[in-house]
């Protein structure tokens, strides 16, 4: 580590001022340290912090953004959360790519592995759209998978999209499994069926996704918490197993990948069927071989009045029915799908650090201002590429 | 009791330490190198109150030098069950390898760490005498524990409870300000249409 040795000369006037000593490559380094929740504040300091906090911002990876649709049969606004300027701000969607109205395929979110790649899709019956970029401001259109589903489980493997799941039980295409090249050449793309949802997943009314270079690792939300991957190479899942959440009140669960790391996120509490209330919420991490549960760390643990807040539905009584829960480069947004009121951002700090740094995020106003119209979310760290 | 340095400081107060101990600092290991007779080494810009900390500082990290700067790589002298025949290719990935298996150099380590962030739980004030005196006498480890104990100062405050606590003016014009204070301004947005 280089310094500059300014701070020598300074010690001769006799303690002129504690600034002596932060400035130049000193504020540089200290500021390097700040996390990236704290630059703005830097940033109006003074003129000197002003330069160290935006040359820290080049050098660094930025936290992922929070990304918003709103959809409804009538329109479609998409927003974006930056934590480092901590607003909002919506983001023009052109007409095409509103995706509003009686035939318009459903946007929903997919798991993805790549950065700065589209996080949302569209589906309809005779229609499969990807988004060209994380928010949808523009799409791709791609051959529909060969199975009708609604609610499928959707993720971009590497370039292959994996569509899993949601089929009809009637036609006996519950668990069915395609798989295609969504970045080969040629604009098609040939859906390929490969080995079907293993038995646990195939009734299962809510899963949860997250995507690696090679695997589809995908969770029950409830318990008994089955869990299992697919590979795309060997088009082949893992023998199902349920995870051993180290907290035997957990009642939701959720996953994701931050940092080349499969994360569990879990919902604890205490009262029975209807009367459970969340009162914990805690994150592991979890072994992308063997799905065991790396039970002696606990990554992140949200602080009480959080779950409170998260757990807050209006009297409405759902409390947490399940977990929302999106990460990505060592942040992580947690949020309650059904009752969204707030989101809680989360920090990792480095190993040795002071433990992990925890933010309320208010949704944008026109949330609040249109109850009825559907949110669909997703986190990105790289915006559109330049 | 090894070889002891025999160090004085800037308000005469003489200190008398461990080799090990002393030779963090690479200004006085350097000087202790140069033919000197007496082993007498006169830190004239760090007052006794300071040196002291910082050996306090320095006696704690003896047997782990620069743990911070190669924190993925743990000396094998800290744990006594390693003989140094870790298979792997290059030494720092053995050596997180190792420390990845051995648990008593992990929880040294992390004990040491966390010794380290209390350490730097201290007013600003001696905070900025811990940089100058780290910068003054290159020691590496300490450097980066005292930029974290500015870092932390930082944490959490807006810009005018910073400017209190680091004793800074804003030096914006008032032009200046209004335009920092619109949000995007000078952040490259990554989601800019």
């Amino acid at each position: 580590m280089e310094m500059a040795r300014n701070c020598d000369r300074e010690a001769e006037d006799g303690g002129g001022g504690r600034n002596s000593s932060i400035h130049g490559d000193v504020l540089e380094e200290v500021v390097s340290r700040v996390s990236a929740l704290d630059l703005l504040h830097v940033s109006r300091v003074s003129r000197g912090w002003r330069t160290a906090a935006i040359s820290s911002l080049l050098c660094r990876r930025r936290p992922p953004c929070l990304l918003l649709r709103l959809q409804s049969r009538r329109r479609a606004s998409a927003h974006v959360y930056d934590p480092i300027s901590g607003a909002w701000r919506d983001v023009p969607i052109p007409p095409e790519a509103s995706l509003h109205g009686l035939d318009a395929p459903r946007v929903a979110a997919l798991a993805s592995s790549l950065s700065g790649g589209p996080r949302f899709y569209a589906l309809s019956s005779s229609k499969l759209a990807l988004a060209a970029d994380p928010l949808g401001t523009a799409w791709r259109d791609l051959e529909p998978p060969r199975c009708w589903r609604t609610d499928p489980t959707v993720a971009l493997v590497g370039t292959r999209l994996v569509v899993a799941g949601g089929g009809c039980a009637l036609e006996g295409n519950a668990g069915s499994v395609e798989m295609c090249d969504a970045y080969g050449g040629g604009g098609g793309c040939w859906w390929e069926p490969c080995e079907a949802m293993p038995e646990a997943f195939r009734l299962s009314p809510a899963i949860s996704a997250a995507a690696s270079e090679r695997r589809l690792y995908v969770v029950e939300r409830e318990p008994p918490f089955g869990a299992s991957w697919f590979d795309t190479e060997t088009r082949l899942w893992c023998p199902t197993r349920s995870l051993s959440v180290p907290d035997p009140t957990a009642r939701h669960v959720a996953i994701g990948f931050s940092n080349g790391r499969l994360l569990l996120a879990a919902a604890g509490g205490s009262g029975m069927g209807w009367g459970w209330a969340a009162e914990s919420v805690r994150v592991w991490m979890v072994e992308e071989e063997t799905l065991e549960v790396a039970s002696e760390e606990v990554v992140a643990e949200m602080p009480r009045e959080m779950v409170a807040g998260l757990a807050e539905d209006g009297g409405g009584g759902w409390g947490l029915p399940s977990i929302g829960f999106l990460c990505e480069s060592g942040f992580a947004y947690f949020y309650n799908p059904v009752y969204l009121k707030e989101f809680f951002l989360c920090e990792q700090q480095a190993a040795g650090g002071s433990g992990c740094r925890w933010e309320r995020i208010a949704p944008p106003a026109c949330v609040e201002q249109r109850p009825i119209d559907r949110v669909v979310l997703g986190c990105c760290q790289n915006g559109r590429r330049r | 009791m090894g070889k002891t340095i025999k160090l004085i400081s800037g308000d005469g107060e003489m200190f008398e330490v461990e080799e090990a101990v002393a030779f963090q600092s690479n200004i006085i290991k350097s000087l202790a190198d140069e033919d000197n007779a007496d082993d007498c080494i006169p830190l004239p810009r760090v007052d006794s109150q300071i040196l002291s900390k910082v050996l306090e500082f320095c006696r704690k990290h003896a047997n782990s030098p620069s743990v911070h700067t190669k924190f993925a790589a743990i000396p094998s002298e800290l744990c006594p069950k390693h003989d140094g025949s870790a298979a792997g290719a290059s030494s720092s990935e053995s050596s997180s390898a190792h420390s990845e298996t051995c648990r008593a150099c992990y929880d040294a380590v992390m004990k040491l760490v966390q010794w380290d962030l209390e350490f730097v739980k201290v007013d600003l004030d001696l905070i900025h005498h811990l940089l100058k005196a780290a910068n003054y006498l290159d020691i590496e480890d300490l450097m980066f524990m005292a930029v974290e104990g500015a870092a932390n100062a930082i944490r959490g405050n807006n810009p005018e409870e910073i400017r209190k606590l680091f004793d800074l003016e804003n030096d914006f014009t008032p032009e200046e300000e209004k335009e920092i204070l619109k949000e995007y301004s000078w952040l490259d947005d990554p989601f800019e249409p």
